[in-house]
């Protein structure tokens, strides 16, 4: 809402208070001032003149050159409009003047157009920020002084103070509104409109009867007053600048005065004109579905029962509180008027205009409820002004319906106010007077307030409410800071604790973090545990961002892109998010060993879609760092592996049943395997999938080259995803074994390196195995240092060499002892196809 | 009977030939070992006369104490040469930049979130989590926001295409948490929610369909609304300076009665005036929203409003980001550029 300073000033005086002053004491106590604007701020030495005489440029078409006066001294200038002829008054910028510019105010100097000297420039409202209107100059009221600084007469530079109106106070898209908010919290009375009264004379019948239903009222109260020999014009400068300062376009009179008094009342008005109108008599009524009307707009609306309408003998004329019909809307040559103001169900209208996509100046207001007493005041005084400017005479009024009931009152009770704003010397009595700053009646009985809120106070029903109230009018600045007695024990959870290790074990490793957003077109790349599964988005922001992301891994291949794009050596970078899949998606099978931190419902228990946490890592090119980068050393898929696994030994459960070995050994059930896997867009050989617990829960792999190509990568570049759900949700709840200390083995420990061989198809994780069980007991580490291919090996076979670490807790080992466990891993290697490399 | 006295000084002579310790040992073996002219003559000693095993065992320990005296002098010389080599030729340029990966970084409104959660875990608070993809019920409904409410349509919501009981909409504010705790948690309840919420902004400068939010909630019983400026006075000291204010300014959110926008005092110009890029001049700066919790709202939630009372608020990460860090244009925080990631 723009609230000129002066129109303000006439509700209520501030006249002693800075603007500033102003300003602070509005935002401080519930008007959010979101600008001042200054319209033409930067005017100075505009005059008013009469135009003398006018002829063409000798030298161009399109320009006129114009004898102005000021009563006493003419001036020549040249000037491009053509809306104005001799004896028009016009606003004469003269040499020396200045007028607004876009950043600084513009100086006006004497300057020759081909030929003509023109001394200064007549000025369009647009030029003098008065308004849009840019067709042409400014043509003054006939009776407008001349040779008067323009500054005395329009409102020129005035402060324009725009209030965000916050969504429950509907009264405050008003002057009036305003006004009386900047009362209460100043602590002063409210000048209010005093307007005639109606005449006695009865106008158009008008029936409201059909519009109870049920418990909605959608017409309580519909006053139109009937005003004759009204001559439709131009409005005058003061009116049109009133429209222009709050941002309504003025059409004519007639509009503009059920304009200004909207704006002035909060009240929407409607003028028909009378001889229009089929008549007598109006009728509001519910719509019929499929009923149509053309709004002013020129917009054929289709209408549903739902719709209230005002209908006169043959037809709708008006979508009720949204917009007026266009074949009964006032013309040039209308001469009788209807005003209409009328009270209407809040909720129908928003419904209406919501469904329509239609937002009116009415519908805006209507929908945050209008004050119930304030129709009939609307209209006489739009009446009066259709008299006084448009030279009316009133001769009918048709009041129907009746008021609305004023808000209940609410008993408040004062002492828990005061508690429960921490306010505890505010009494009861000063609350009462704070609250009756805002028109509010109270009666004190103790500690105990009755209060009935006035007619336009719809949201006052309840003790917080008035609470609110009074803590505002205070001061929020008088409310003391105190820290609140609850005895509390908070903390981080054992999850939450856990995914911040995660992510610094990630950051250990090179990756930085990025946070995306998590939307996705129609190809983007599998991740985690495949499906075609996709949440679906009903109004999305763009084509490409159709859906939720199934996978974090198009969204960081991207990020990739991004960087390969700046020409980056080399990118890693991880996110930690979550993913999102319909509800029974595949991705649940994995999820369901694992707790169910992850599904969430409605409150009625109907799934939700699934969305768990994920881990996701991209890095392509060369490792680099700050100043270097290692030529022919890439990201390789190994890199992910390790990052993986220390995650799942961050948070895994240590193996607590393991009682000799010093070493932290995870519990060997929480082992991320890898499983040979193939997936589109991914290197046949290089991809694997994750599997812990039996279940699938994520995969790692390197892109395919043709996929790295096709979005134009430099290769290779390797992904990897993650649920990390099941490594968190086994933290919960449960009391978590901790780790027991062991003794630490003091004999001598001995160390034996093992090779063995075997077809390529045999893994390392077989290999290995064989060698733990050959080792048994005795073997208190194991570590992979080779793998090596080459003719004396044969086609197809490779050895791989381990360097096993023995040790005893009672003796010293000896030389048959490290026999003994060569051999028994020759015996443990036969069982899978592999043998002790000679 | 062997010449001793040439062979030491051969031998003293080989010692002081050899160039490195082999040298220095094939010496010692020649010299001093099984098969030399010392052993030789150690043997013969007992053909000798008791005079002339005497006079020999003197020479021959003669030499072996010259002998051990110029190896061990020479042994120690080339032992430190070769050391000395070895070192110099091990020499390393250490301003040379170390090859290893450093650690990454984590994400700006990573750091601020846990920044800001850190402060409320200190205050005694846990921090609750909730689903991104939410029902309109606890976004909306739970939260005082009926279906018609004007402030459902001014959050621009975006809507998952599911079916079921009730809309679902990528959640418009972490708000919905608060009923998802309140609905299964009894007072006193003291909890922060950071998270990623969504609105149907198209991206520019200054909006983002995607941004991050920290709730707060604090309900028991006596809650007042000076518990709230007090917490979040102590909230905004520990994030922006001990010396920051607080200033409440009356607002409006459906689910808190009273509402207040919450500015905090400017330390980036210490109220240098118009200048000043981030509070223009004005000496407050707009950071958090907050309020009592609505009654409706904790009836709503299966909590008795006039048993309990409390307090809400809820803080812009990026806000904070971009205050704090200068952080003019949002969809840094999106783009993933490794320049803006590393920088923080």
């Amino acid at each position: 809402m723009k609230v000129p300073l002066s129109w303000l000033q006439r509700f209520v005086d501030v006249a002693d208070l800075s603007l500033d002053e102003l300003v602070d004491a509005m935002s401080l106590h519930g008007l959010e001032v979101e600008e001042v604007h200054l319209p033409g701020r930067g005017t100075s030495g505009v005059r008013t003149k009469r135009v003398v005489a006018w002829g063409p440029h000798p030298d161009a078409d399109k320009l006129r050159v114009v004898q102005v006066t000021d009563g006493t001294t003419e001036t020549e200038l040249v000037c491009g409009a053509a809306n104005f002829d001799v004896g028009d008054v016009v606003a004469h910028a003269e040499v020396g003047a200045t007028i607004p510019g876009r950043d600084e105010p513009l100086r006006l100097e004497a300057r020759e157009l081909r030929g003509v000297v023109s001394n200064g420039m007549l000025c369009s409202a647009r030029e003098l920020q008065l308004g849009e209107d840019h067709d042409g100059i400014i043509v003054l009221d006939e009776d407008t002084p001349l040779g008067a600084d323009l500054a005395e007469l329009l409102p020129v530079g005035e402060p324009v103070i725009e209030v965000a109106v916050l969504a429950d106070r509907g009264d405050h898209h008003s002057i009036l509104g305003i006004a009386r908010e900047v009362a209460a919290i100043l602590d002063r009375e409210v000048r209010g409109l005093s307007v005639e009264e109606p005449p006695t004379a009865g106008g158009v019948p008008v029936d409201l009867s059909g519009t109870v239903r049920g418990d909605v009222v959608g017409c309580s109260r519909f006053v139109a007053w009937t005003v004759e020999d009204v001559t439709v014009g131009p409005s005058p400068w003061w009116l049109r600048q009133r429209l222009a300062q709050c941002g309504v376009r003025a059409i004519n009179n007639v509009v503009d005065i059920t304009n200004f008094v909207m704006l002035e009342t909060g009240q929407p008005l409607h003028a028909f004109d009378v001889d229009r109108l089929h008549g007598p008599e109006l009728t509001v009524r519910w719509a019929d579905a499929g009923e149509t009307l053309v709004t002013l707009d020129d917009q054929e609306r289709e209408l549903l029962d739902t719709d209230l309408v005002i209908a006169d003998a043959d037809r709708i004329v008006s979508l009720a509180g949204v917009m007026g019909g266009a074949d009964s809307e006032v013309s040039a040559t209308t001469t009788r008027v209807l005003l209409e103001g009328a009270t209407w169900d809040p909720l129908t209208i928003r419904r209406t205009s919501r469904r329509l996509n239609l937002v009116s100046e009415a519908s805006l207001r209507f929908e945050r409820r209008v004050d119930p007493a304030m129709a009939p005041v609307a209209v006489a005084r739009a009446a009066e002004l259709l008299v006084e400017l448009a030279g009316g005479r009133i001769v009918a009024a048709t009041d129907a319906g009746e008021q609305a009931a004023p808000p209940p009152a609410v008993t408040l009770d004062a002492a828990w106010v005061a508690r429960f704003l921490g306010l505890t010397d505010l009494d009861a009595g000063t609350q009462a007077s704070l609250l009756r700053r805002e028109a509010c009646e109270v009666a004190v009985d103790g500690t105990t307030l009755t209060v009935s809120p006035p007619s336009w106070r719809g949201d006052l029903g309840r003790p917080a409410d008035l609470a609110e109230e009074i803590a505002r009018l205070y001061g929020y600045e008088r409310i003391p800071a105190t820290m609140p007695a609850v005895p509390l024990q908070g903390g981080l959870s054992r999850p939450q604790r856990a995914e911040r290790r995660l992510r610094e074990t990630v950051l250990a490793a090179g990756f930085h973090e990025v946070r995306g957003r998590p939307f996705v077109g129609d190809d983007a790349l599998e991740g985690v545990t495949p499906s075609d599964g996709r949440v679906q988005l009903t109004n999305p922001l763009a084509k490409d961002a159709a859906a939720m992301a199934p996978t974090l891994v198009e969204g960081l291949l991207q990020v990739v892109r991004r960087n390969v794009g700046q020409g980056r050596p080399g990118t890693a970078v991880f996110e930690l998010a979550r993913i999102f899949r319909p509800a029974g998606d595949a991705v649940e099978a994995s999820l369901k060993g694992f707790g169910d931190g992850w599904r969430w419902t409605d409150p009625d228990g109907t799934p939700l879609p699934t969305q768990p946490r994920v881990l996701a890592l991209a890095a392509q090119g060369l490792r680099t760092g700050p100043g270097w980068l290692a030529e022919g050393e890439t990201w390789d898929v190994y890199d992910l592996l390790a990052v993986l696994d220390a995650v799942v030994a961050g948070v895994a459960p240590a193996d607590a049943s393991n009682a000799r070995s010093a070493a932290r050994l995870l519990d060997p059930t929480w082992k991320l395997e890898r499983h040979a896997t193939e997936r589109d867009g991914f290197h046949p050989g290089r991809t694997a999938a994750l599997v812990l617990r039996g279940v699938e829960v994520g995969v790692v792999g390197q892109l395919h080259p043709a996929e790295a190509e096709r979005r134009d990568l430099v290769e290779p570049v390797v992904v990897a995803e993650l649920l990390v759900e099941p490594l968190l949700e086994h933290l919960v709840g449960e009391d978590l074994v901790p780790v027991q200390a062991v003794d630490l083995v003091r004999h001598p420990a001995m160390t034996v390196d093992v090779a063995l061989v075997a077809d390529e198809s045999v893994s390392y994780a077989a290999l290995e195995g064989a060698a733990r069980a050959g080792a048994g007991d005795l073997l208190d580490e194991l570590w992979f240092f080779d793998e090596y291919r080459g003719e004396q090996l044969g086609e197809g076979q490779r050895s791989i060499a381990m360097r096993l670490r023995l040790q005893s807790p009672d003796r010293q080992l000896t030389d048959d002892d490290a026999e003994g466990v060569i051999a028994a891993v020759g015996r443990e290697a036969e069982v899978i196809g592999a043998r002790l490399r000679a | 009977m062997a010449d001793l006295a040439a062979v030491q000084e051969a031998a003293l002579a080989a010692l002081r030939e050899a160039s490195t310790v082999g040298e220095l040992d094939e010496a010692r073996v020649r010299f001093t070992g099984k098969r030399s002219e010392l052993v030789a003559a150690q043997g013969e000693m007992r053909d000798l006369s008791p005079d002339e095993r005497k006079a020999q065992g003197q020479a021959i320990n003669a030499f072996k104490r010259a002998f051990e005296e110029a190896y061990e002098t020479r042994r120690d010389a080339l032992a430190a040469a070769e050391l000395e080599d070895r070192l110099r030729g091990e020499r390393l340029d250490l301003s040379l930049p170390p090859r290893r990966v450093p650690p990454g970084r984590p994400h700006l409104l990573t750091q601020v979130l846990d920044e800001i959660v850190d402060v409320f875990v200190g205050l005694g608070y846990r921090v609750a989590e909730g689903p991104e993809v939410e029902s309109a019920t606890y976004n909306f409904d739970l939260m005082n926001i009926p279906p018609d409410h004007p402030a459902r349509q001014e959050m621009d919501t975006i809507y998952a295409d599911v079916e079921g009981p009730s809309d679902v909409v990528l959640r418009t504010h972490t708000s919905p948490v608060q009923a998802r705790v309140m609905t299964t948690t009894a007072p006193p309840i003291a909890v922060v929610v950071p998270g990623r919420v969504f609105r149907a902004d198209a991206v520019d400068a200054t909006h983002s369909p995607v941004f991050h939010q920290v709730e707060g909630l604090l309900v028991d019983e006596g809650v007042t609304m000076a518990d709230l400026r007090g917490t979040l006075l102590t909230f905004a000291r520990a994030m922006f300076g001990p010396e920051r204010q607080i200033r409440l300014r009356p607002s409006m959110f459906p689910f808190t009665e009273p509402s207040a926008e919450v500015d905090v005092s400017c330390g980036f110009c210490s109220g240098q005036g118009e200048a000043c890029r981030v509070c223009s001049g004005t000496g407050w700066i707009e950071i958090l929203g907050s309020g009592m919790v609505d009654p409706a709202v904790l009836s709503a939630c299966g909590i008795d409003p006039d048993r309990y009372s409390g307090f809400a608020f809820g803080v812009g990460a990026e806000r904070v980001a971009m205050l704090r860090h200068g952080v003019t244009d949002i969809r840094e925080f999106f783009e993933g550029d490794v320049r803006f990631l590393a920088r923080f």
